[in-house]
């Protein structure tokens, strides 16, 4: 299993798909910075004039709340959101059938037992994925941290930062924002290397790369729009509902509709992780050659 | 001229039966979209969902959003229907270039001796992928306006429009409330018919003019990377609201015709033949000096 990990995690790593969505993600995060920057500074222009009269918060947008997972109304950030998915597919989920089609596989196969190399390559998926939202995660946080003041967040200054009391772990963003950046750090990492193992499964139903990659993302951006349709209707005539589902929606502090819950969390990662295991078991046996 | 003719005709013939598969998962979508849009009609103004114009079904899947105003905690609500069917039209003219002058292309362009004529052709086949996706969108409201025994004009009643933009939530603006109280009927009949046929011409260049950058980037950098720079060009417009994207025009719901200080149509017009007649050209300037032997199978 190590030496065959090793190998598909430099695969991984080394590939230009990676370092050209790596590029544009780490782009996307660092403008997302800018536009946190320049949003703070306008409003920091705005509240000065009205500090003597009033009770206003001039640190309302803070480096918190102008961090990539919690700018939900900024431009960027949001794009960078619907973005990811694809990225994240392209960066390695295409390699399987790759592998298969140009032969690689097979000289791979007459050394290791399939599963174990399915196992390294999925693990290797897995990890490519994480690092591709946690590395521009990482890129912006440094940047806003470095100019932005780390004022803990307060609650009554939601409607500037759109981080509502019902919005997902919105106890911890107001009252422990440093483990809650740690919780969302590792929640993204794990949703995101989940959607790349889930897209790296898919790869066994399909043989073109842009359909590879393309397909699963508007496939789960309809299920978005369909769930969320649903759970507004049923939400406005009952009272509840299931919330966000879709990945696009968890990897960010609230949805665009409404608010998430674990259980949107944990339905999201079930869904990823049966797709990402039932596809390669039920493929097993089909002949590589 | 002939070669050229020739070419057109192999395109046509084959880009579109190869994607085909591509163009009946569009007809899906607009369906699915259609159907989520049709519901909200149906519970909030039941009298209009019974009688849908041919106008009024095409707004039910470009109607997008209002201008976004990032103020006093509003979410950016993203017009997801509007949007998987613009993405699901992205991926349908996203490889069938690229992928051919990978495989028979590049011998096609050494036989037929012009690399423009291949590239012209690749365009002229863009723009008639853009247009049957519209067609699809408009076939499928003809075909939903017959049954409901709508009319078949390009006139909508603004109390669809308004339905539209309250979507399911009940309280969310002042236009819904009113048609929560049964008082639309009132108000829908009393403002004028609007005709969105302009809007939807717009729309349409629009969109082809936003195919053809797409299918630039697709021959030249990767087909993902083109679909990539559609998505954010969609995602942009939706969210700012200036005319200078094309994007915009594509949005409906932000045209001069449905929106007092909307966007002008003429604008849209020349930035789409503006976009289009730049990408044909800067695509035709860039494949003039790739190297056709280095494409063969790079992203199979």
């Amino acid at each position: 299993m190590r030496p065959l990990f090793k190998l598909e995690m430099h695969r991984a790593l080394h590939c230009w798909t990676f370092w050209a969505c790596l590029g544009v993600s780490v782009v996307l995060a660092v403008i997302g910075a800018a536009e946190g920057i320049w949003k703070y500074f306008e409003r920091h222009g705005i509240t000065d004039m009205y500090l003597e009269t009033s009770f206003i918060n001039q640190y309302a947008l803070n480096a918190f709340t102008q961090w990539l997972p919690n700018a939900v109304m900024s431009a960027t950030p949001n794009l960078f959101f619907f973005a990811m998915p694809l990225l994240i597919g392209l960066a390695y989920g295409w390699s399987w059938r790759s592998d298969i089609s140009d032969g690689y596989a097979v000289s791979v196969l007459v050394r290791a037992s399939r599963k174990e190399w399915e196992r390294a390559k999925a693990c290797a998926a897995f990890i490519s994925g994480g690092l591709l939202i946690m590395v521009p995660m990482l890129v912006n946080l440094a940047i806003v941290f470095c100019v932005l003041p780390a004022e803990t967040p307060i609650v009554v200054d939601a409607m500037w930062n759109g981080v509502w009391g019902d919005a997902f772990l919105s106890e911890m963003f107001y009252s422990r924002p440093v483990t809650y950046m740690a919780v969302r750090f590792v929640l993204d990492f794990v949703l995101a290397g989940l959607w790349a193992t889930a897209v790296l499964a898919l790869s066994r139903c399909m043989r073109n790369k842009v359909v590879i990659v393309v397909l699963p993302y508007i496939v789960m951006l309809l299920f978005k729009y369909v769930s969320s349709s649903l759970g507004e209707l049923v939400f406005n005539i009952t009272g509840a509902s299931w919330g966000a589902l879709a990945i696009v929606d968890l990897l960010r502090v609230r949805a665009d509709f409404g608010e998430y819950t674990w259980v949107g969390v944990v339905f999201c990662a079930v869904v990823l992780l049966v797709i990402s295991w039932l596809i390669p078991t039920a493929t097993r046996k089909r002949d590589v050659l | 001229m002939r070669g050229f003719a020739r070419l057109l005709m192999c395109d046509v013939r084959y880009g579109v039966a190869a994607m085909f598969p591509r163009l009946v998962f569009v007809a899906c979508i607009v369906a699915m979209a259609f159907f989520v849009a049709w519901v909200k009609v149906f519970i909030r103004l039941p009298e209009a969902a019974g009688d849908l114009s041919f106008g009024e079904c095409m707004l039910l899947i470009w109607y997008g959003m209002m201008p976004y105003s990032p103020d006093n905690g509003n979410l950016f609500l993203f017009p997801m229907a509007w949007f998987c069917v613009l993405v699901a039209a992205a991926f349908a003219v996203a490889d069938y270039p690229s992928r051919d002058l990978e495989g028979m292309g590049s011998t096609v362009v050494v036989v037929s001796g012009s690399r423009w004529a291949w590239w012209l052709s690749k365009c002229l086949w863009v723009v008639l992928m853009g247009l049957i996706v519209v067609g699809i969108t408009m076939a499928f409201s003809l075909v939903v306006a017959l049954v409901c025994q709508g009319s078949l004009s390009l006139a909508v009643r603004p109390g669809v429009a308004c339905v539209l933009e309250a979507g399911f939530n009940f309280e969310i603006q002042d236009a819904s409330r009113l048609i929560q109280e049964g008082e639309v009927a009132a108000v829908a009949s009393a403002l004028p018919s609007l005709d969105i046929a302009p809007a939807i011409g717009v729309a349409t260049l629009c969109l082809v003019a936003i195919l053809l950058v797409q299918t630039v980037l697709s021959v030249h950098l990767h087909p993902v990377l083109g679909i990539a720079a559609t998505i954010a060009v969609l995602f942009l417009s939706a969210y700012f609201f200036v005319p200078w994207l094309p994007g915009e025009y594509m949005l409906l719901a932000r045209s001069g015709v449905l929106l007092d200080e909307g966007l002008n149509l003429n604008v849209g017009v020349l930035l789409g033949v503006g976009i289009s007649v730049i990408a044909v050209a800067v695509g035709d300037l860039v494949f003039n000096r790739i190297d056709l032997v280095g494409k063969r199978g790079e992203n199979r």
